[in-house]
């Protein structure tokens, strides 16, 4: 492939590659899965080229990608505001810039590709590479038949959203994505497998940013001599090693990514707009990335710091950029937010300490972890490191104080900052000759995290992950359509507000009805034994929903497991034993009622 | 006399004393054993002084000189197999020729081996801590050895049945003929004859002092000698002698472990030395032993040796094909007695691509095979790395190392290994992980070892990164931190042994007399076969012997008859010219040929052993019909030998092929023994049970009527084996019977087949206290959905379609998936789900 007229045929297809999944005979699954893949990977190069031509900077490939999905994020931010958001758009538009990007500079791709199929080059990279097209390739393909997989953050369904992003173009539902914890930008990069695909498989683009935060880590490792390719396989294995307990739908990778790009982009030349959108996007991803986000856009400030009329517009670059993609989610949730009543969001708030409580916890958190740092500062020094050591500490802080708040997934986030950081070590590590202590803690720990995920038994172990994965892809291979579902929806009238708590939401018509979904973690704490218990009314109420869909589901036996006089005195089906939601079947007219679903129309006693 | 000459002349005398004191002590297992072995050392030795000698190459350390040693021996012994003359009257000749061997080394040597050893204590006693940690380890190593000395228990699925009566038949009788017999399939028989070396003292009840003993004992000293010549640091030598010390024992039976690692390790030393076509003539008849003793092994040593022969032609090949001629040559000529001897025996001498006398109604990989289940194994197969843990992070760091040598041994053996891997992953599938590794041990372990002795030397020949030498050694630690658990309890198991072995076992005197008396009904010199628990008892030289070993596996052409009863297979032995028949009675079998077990099996294991199970039983069957009908000569003690007599009458055509036979048996003994409710939880023929549910199992009684509450699942292999380690009389505590069911997960994939309209039923129950609510459960077949049905208030769910043929034909995926379980508050994350408990798949 090291020929001339090689490189020519692969740029050739790295032009072609992102259009194929579009083609007519590509129909299974499984192909649409993995040129799905590659046609979202080219379309955020395509984007992230487009931003690097707007700020004349010089980026590679793997470093274009996230500046890609940064940018994908503040265009959906716009178009979740302006209800106009279109996956297929933005994934055509990206493939289209991707497609221009390298064929302006066929000869230049095509001369680096020949360069880089040279024997002399491909022994070093080769093994890293193939590494991740193993590990990171069956991990994106498979989460896209993940069916199994946990549909639910700690605001909602998420594959629900992302339906209700395709069908309608907006996130503007309070109750059912309250977006306390974030302001959504995960459910518009997961909602871009709709440009090719539905909605089950939102699972896929987290996988595949594994595989871009791999990429991303090896091009800047540049395994080009044993050491660097040594560096890099390890941080291959490790990574897909790692153990984490990750059982909600969260933006795993695409927090990891994120931050490792904008670490590596503060040191770029005219970068300034980049650093923005990537900070911007770690803020829009999840609260516990903003004060990271924010102490690397400082460091980008004060890297290059000079006095105001000379920086301004370096500043306002940084500044404005970040704030143009925040923005617009905070927009579109405020907007979400005034379609309710003022009272449904004291019901769903999460209760948390006070300020002064939570600002001490920060303190004292971000204080005692940065001692963890000591091993790196000392032995690779550098600023940029240090700063990145103060991000990560504040990053940890924040989660610190979570505990305090009723949001015990963020301390899940840990992984994604621990994980960065990792990354982080190894990039700058590789680049030292001498490095004797912190070889060893990498290798000690690359070998303790294999050992552990080998010799581990829970499900997330390393092998039954892949068992999984690769029993996933199988299902790719004979997925069946979803059957169709709620079909006591059909005397409702377009246009009107429903409120839904049934198994599969993903499964509804959002652009036929305002939907708004009550079965969310926070939700089902107002769904308690007994029908006196007023709040859950009081909040559907507070939407204005004027139909309740509710599918039968097992509160009972639940509550009858616990309680063995409420099993004795509600044996038979009377209100008294009703929930406070199934009250609401008992108060109001039950207008059908099928397949364990029930509608109510809840202006009607 | 000098004291040079004096040093010799004592060496040779303590080489005979050793001898003398092994054959003197026969019925010591300990005693005897450890100095035979120490004997056969220095005979081994003397054996490669010759190889040496014939070769023309300069002499080398004491291991690499004992297994070039062994694999002379191996060419000599093979042409007396190939001729049926391999008997322990040859095998004892051999060792002498050995002990002349290294008489003459001795004579003649710069430096008496006595002289070398007084050297070494010198330099230990001036380095006291060095000494003292040479002294630990070398005590470490030493119990190792006369604890595989000490060793007696055998397996008795492999090493009862096939492996120890096949080493007494050759030392009785002189060759290894048993067309019955798999596992002779599998090998040339090169571990058999080594370990005729052990067996010739005249005592086998030390199975293990071969591989475990002698072969590891050589590795280390092959090792220790590798170190020195690379002067590796005394730390690194150190690691890798406890690795291999506290290394897991992956081996399950006698069969090749650390003999092919120590002749992989002597093959890679050999080439990585080897200057002159003389020296390659030494490692090709090294790599060519090593083919003798597992077939898998071929699928390493042939490329190892192309790789080596490429890099070494490189720039100049016609000359280095000129070098490589005679040694192939020789090579080709040592392996030609291994392969009569195999085509003799088996009518093959290359399996599995020349079948022989394999069942070819078997296939090696299971069915309905998807390219999705092959990437599967071998992912798995891959990560689930066995002895060494920690070995994918190794992969990278072999991968990346420069080997400066000529034929870059180092990097043509990594390569040669991971290409072996992924043809032994590929070809046989039906396997778990663990066997694969344990094929692979041998392979596997040389290149960790190599690469920790080359990497240790800062100016040698194999360049690694300073990051690759902290992830080995960090690898090696790890390795060691891991291992720590298993430690304890082998080294409390191998003293147990040591204690046992003091006293002789009466057992095997009693049950060699009721052999010698049940051989007696038996005509002498008439064939007789054989489905007996310990067929080591028998008299080999007195009748022909056939071993029935695991039957359905191989037979000689046109093939054992099997689920057909019992007039075809009486015909085909009569065929053969087998009137006698010999076997234990099911309900009276020690351990491998009890029915019930197999029984169970049927329903209640991996397809292969499914296979195995329904071959087993069928042969037990047929065998206790043949006693109905025939004259029984003997039956004491649940021995029973039968005369098929003369006749062998008309035997009715089969006329299903033998797949559907097999399928139609177990269908029809499942409502024989009144478990039709475990066979509807099996494959079947037209029917695969594949991920997303457990494996069978059954309700536990005492908490059936609250089983909402507490999902059972089957714990773990590995949960098994450390409560095991914990407490070893510990019960396996699952209920072994009951009402039959699987625990399904979310998605449940079965594949099926069929060549007509088929009856899908399906039915179980919903965990409702579980997942708190009433999940539909889809249906679809081939990505087109079948039927959708809710389960009822009691979570009771049916299925019942009909599938068109239409929508089959090959084999089909058919999935069940519960439309949902997710709960906002609730995380299921053990997906067990419901359990189902039947299944049928028929004809319409």
């Amino acid at each position: 492939m090291g020929t001339p007229l090689g490189a020519r045929t692969l740029t050739v297809l790295v032009i072609v590659a992102p259009w194929l999944v579009w083609l007519p005979n590509v129909q299974g699954t499984l192909a649409v899965a993995v040129l799905g893949a590659i046609a979202l990977a080219g379309a955020f190069h395509g984007w992230g080229r487009l931003v690097a031509r707007l700020a004349r900077c010089e980026l590679g490939a793997a470093l274009a990608i996230w500046w890609g999905i940064a940018a994908v994020l503040a265009l959906s931010g716009l178009g979740i505001a302006l209800h106009v958001y279109d996956p297929r758009a933005l994934v055509i538009g990206g493939a289209v810039a991707h497609a221009i990007e390298v064929a302006l500079a066929f000869d230049g791709t095509a001369r680096a590709l020949e360069q880089a199929l040279r024997w002399e080059r491909v022994r070093y990279w080769i093994v890293p590479f193939g590494l991740v097209v193993v590990l990171g390739g069956l991990r994106a393909v498979g989460a896209a038949g993940s069916v199994g997989a946990r549909p639910f953050d700690d605001d909602g369904h998420v594959i629900a959203q992302v339906k209700r992003l395709l069908d309608t173009g907006a996130l503007a539902d309070p109750i059912g994505y309250a977006r306390e914890a974030q302001l959504g930008g995960h459910a518009v990069l997961a909602g871009l497998v709709g440009a090719f695909g539905d909605a089950r498989s939102a699972h896929a683009v987290d996988a595949l940013a594994f595989v871009l935060v791999l990429v991303l880590a090896l091009a800047e490792l540049r395994p080009r001599d044993a050491a660097s390719a040594t560096w890099s396989s390890l941080l291959v294995i490790g990574m897909s090693a790692t153990i984490i307990h990750w059982p909600d739908f969260t933006p795993q990778w695409l927090a990891v990514g994120l931050l490792l790009a904008l670490y590596v982009t503060t040191d770029r030349a005219r970068g300034a707009l980049g650093v923005g959108l990537l900070a911007g996007g770690a803020c829009v991803l999840r609260d516990e990335l903003v004060p990271v986000a924010c102490v690397l856009l400082a460091y980008a400030w004060w890297r290059e710091r000079a006095p105001w009329h000379v920086d301004r517009a370096r500043v306002l670059a940084l500044v404005v950029t970040a704030a143009a993609v925040v923005v617009p989610y905070v927009l579109a949730r405020h907007a979400a937010w005034a379609s309710v009543d003022r009272s449904a969001r004291a019901l769903v708030e999460p209760a948390h300490a006070g300020f002064i409580a939570r600002l001490a916890l920060f303190v004292v958190v971000a204080a005692a972890s940065l001692p963890l740092l000591w091993l790196p500062w000392r032995e690779l020094g550098g600023t940029r490191l240090r700063w990145f050591g103060v991000a990560a500490a504040c990053g940890f802080a924040t989660i610190a104080i979570a505990p305090a708040t009723e949001r015990p997934i963020a301390a899940h986030y840990v992984w994604a900052i621990a994980l960065a950081g990792f990354d982080v070590l190894a990039i700058e590590a590789a680049s030292r000759r001498e490095l004797v202590r912190v070889a060893f803690v990498a290798a000690a720990l690359a070998c303790v995290l294999v050992g552990e995920s080998r010799s581990s038994t829970v499900h997330q172990a390393f092998w039954l992950r892949y068992y999984d994965l690769l029993h996933d892809i199988a299902y790719l291979r004979a997925a069946a359509p979803e059957p169709p579902a709620y079909d006591v929806l059909a005397v409702v009238p377009p246009g009107e507000t429903v409120a839904v708590w049934v198994s599969r939401p993903e499964l509804l018509d959002y652009a036929r009805n305002r939907i708004v979904d009550l079965r969310t973690r926070r939700t089902a704490r107002l769904r308690v034994p007994g029908p006196y218990d007023r709040r859950l009314e009081e909040l559907v109420a507070a939407t204005r929903a004027r139909w309740l869909v509710l599918e039968t589901d097992d509160a009972y036996v639940q509550r009858a497991n616990d309680n063995s006089i409420y099993e004795l005195a509600c044996a038979r089906d009377r209100e008294l034993c009703a929930d406070s939601l199934e009250a609401l079947a008992y108060r109001h007219r039950v207008v059908a009622e099928h397949d364990g679903v029930k509608l109510i129309a809840l202006r009607e006693p | 006399m000098s004291r040079d000459r004096a040093l010799r002349v004592s060496a040779i005398a303590i080489a005979c004393a050793l001898g003398t004191l092994g054959l003197a002590l026969r019925d010591s297992v300990i005693a005897g054993g450890c100095a035979w072995l120490a004997f056969l050392c220095l005979v081994l030795s003397g054996w490669g002084w010759l190889v040496i000698r014939a070769a023309r190459v300069d002499d080398v350390d004491f291991g690499l000189r004992a297994v070039w040693g062994a694999a002379g021996y191996l060419a000599v012994a093979g042409v007396f197999v190939a001729f049926g003359w391999c008997t322990r009257g040859v095998v004892l000749g051999l060792v002498a020729v050995g002990l002349v061997g290294f008489g003459w080394r001795e004579w003649v040597a710069s430096e008496p081996t006595l002289a070398s050893v007084a050297t070494g204590v010198r330099a230990l006693r001036a380095n006291p801590i060095a000494g003292y940690c040479a002294i630990v380890l070398a005590l470490a190593m030493l119990v190792h050895v006369v604890g595989a000395v000490a060793h007696l228990d055998r397996n008795p699925w492999d090493d009862d049945v096939a492996y120890t009566p096949l080493l007494k038949r050759l030392l009785q009788i002189g060759d290894m003929v048993e067309p019955f017999s798999f596992r002779r399939l599998a090998a040339y028989g090169g571990q058999t004859v080594l370990q005729a070396l052990v067996g010739a003292r005249g005592n086998l009840a030390s199975v293990h002092a071969f591989d475990q003993g002698l072969c590891f004992l050589l590795f280390v000293l092959t090792l220790v000698g590798h170190a020195r010549s690379r002067r590796t640091p005394a730390f690194w030598l150190a690691l890798c002698v406890i690795l291999l010390a506290l290394v897991p024992d992956t081996s399950i039976n006698t069969a090749s472990y650390w003999s092919g690692a120590v002749c992989f390790y002597a093959l890679y030393r050999s080439l990585a030395r080897a200057e002159s076509s003389r020296d390659l003539v030494v490692a090709l008849v090294v790599a060519a032993a090593t083919c003798t003793l597992r077939m898998n092994y071929i699928a390493v040593v042939v490329p190892f040796l192309a790789i080596v022969f490429v890099f070494r032609a490189r720039g100049a090949w016609r000359a280095e094909l000129r070098a490589w001629r005679a040694p192939i040559a020789v090579a080709a000529v040592y392996l030609v007695p291994w392969a009569i001897a195999s085509f003799v025996a088996c009518h093959t001498f290359l399996y599995p691509f020349m079948a022989g006398t394999w069942n070819r109604a078997l296939p090696l990989q299971p069915s309905g095979w998807a390219w999705s289940d092959e990437l599967y194994f071998i992912v798995w197969s891959c990560i689930e790395s066995q002895p060494i843990i920690v070995l994918p992070l190794l992969f990278p760091v072999f991968a990346l190392a420069s080997d400066s040598r000529r034929g870059r041994p180092f990097s043509a053996l990594f390569v040669a290994g991971t290409l072996g891997f992924l043809a032994l992953a590929h070809s046989f599938s039906s396997a778990d992980a663990f066997t694969i590794w344990r094929y692979a041990f041998g392979s596997v372990i040389v290149t960790v070892i190599a690469f920790a002795i080359e990497a240790g030397d800062d100016d040698g020949p194999v360049r690694t990164t300073p990051l690759g030498r902290w992830v080995m050694l960090a690898a090696l630690l790890v390795q060691l931190v891991l291992a720590r658990t298993g430690v304890m309890h082998r080294y409390s198991e191998l003293f147990h042994d040591l204690s046992e072995a003091r006293h002789t076992a009466p057992a095997s005197a009693f049950e060699g007399r009721r052999y010698a008396d049940m051989q007696a009904s038996v005509p002498r010199g008439a064939r007789l076969a054989v489905l007996l628990d310990d067929p080591v008892f028998l008299d080999f030289a007195r009748n022909d012997i056939f071993n029935l070993d695991t039957p359905g596996f191989a037979s000689p052409p046109p093939g054992m008859p099997a689920f057909v009863g019992a007039a075809p297979a009486r015909a085909y032995l009569l065929d053969l010219g087998i009137r006698y028949v010999a076997f234990v009675q099911p309900d009276r079998s020690r351990y491998f040929y009890r029915r019930d077990f197999w029984v169970y099996r049927t329903f209640n294991d991996y397809e292969i052993f499914r296979i195995m199970s329904a071959y087993m039983v069928d042969m037990i069957d047929t065998l206790l019909e043949l006693q109905r009908s025939s004259t029984v000569l003997y039956d004491r003690d649940g021995v029973i030998v039968i005369d098929l007599g003369t006749d062998a009458g008309a035997a009715p055509p089969a006329l299903a092929p033998e797949e559907v036979r097999r399928d139609n048996f177990v269908r029809a003994l499942a409502e024989r023994e009144g478990v039709i409710g475990e066979w509807m939880l099996n494959s079947r023929k037209d029917l695969l049970f594949l991920d997303g549910m457990s494996t069978p199992m059954y309700l536990e009684p005492e908490i059936e009527h609250r089983w909402f509450e507490v999902v059972p699942t089957e714990p773990s292999e590995r949960d098994k084996k450390k409560d095991k380690d914990k407490d070893p009389t510990k019960k396996d505590e699952w209920p072994q019977h009951g009402t039959p069911v699987r625990y399904m997960h979310r998605r449940v994939h079965f594949r099926v087949r069929g060549g007509s309209d088929m009856h899908l039923v399906l039915r179980g129950h919903i965990n409702l206290s579980l997942i708190y609510t009433h999940p539909r459960l889809d249906v679809s077949l081939a990505g087109a959905p079948l039927a959708s049905v809710t389960a009822d208030e009691h979570g009771e769910f049916a299925i019942d379609v009909v599938v068109p043929v239409g929508a089959l034909g090959g084999w089909r995926d058919l999935y069940i998936i519960f439309n949902t379980v997710g709960q906002p508050e609730l995380d299921v994350s053990d997906l067990k789900i419901a359990r189902l408990e039947e299944v049928r798949w028929e004809p319409r």
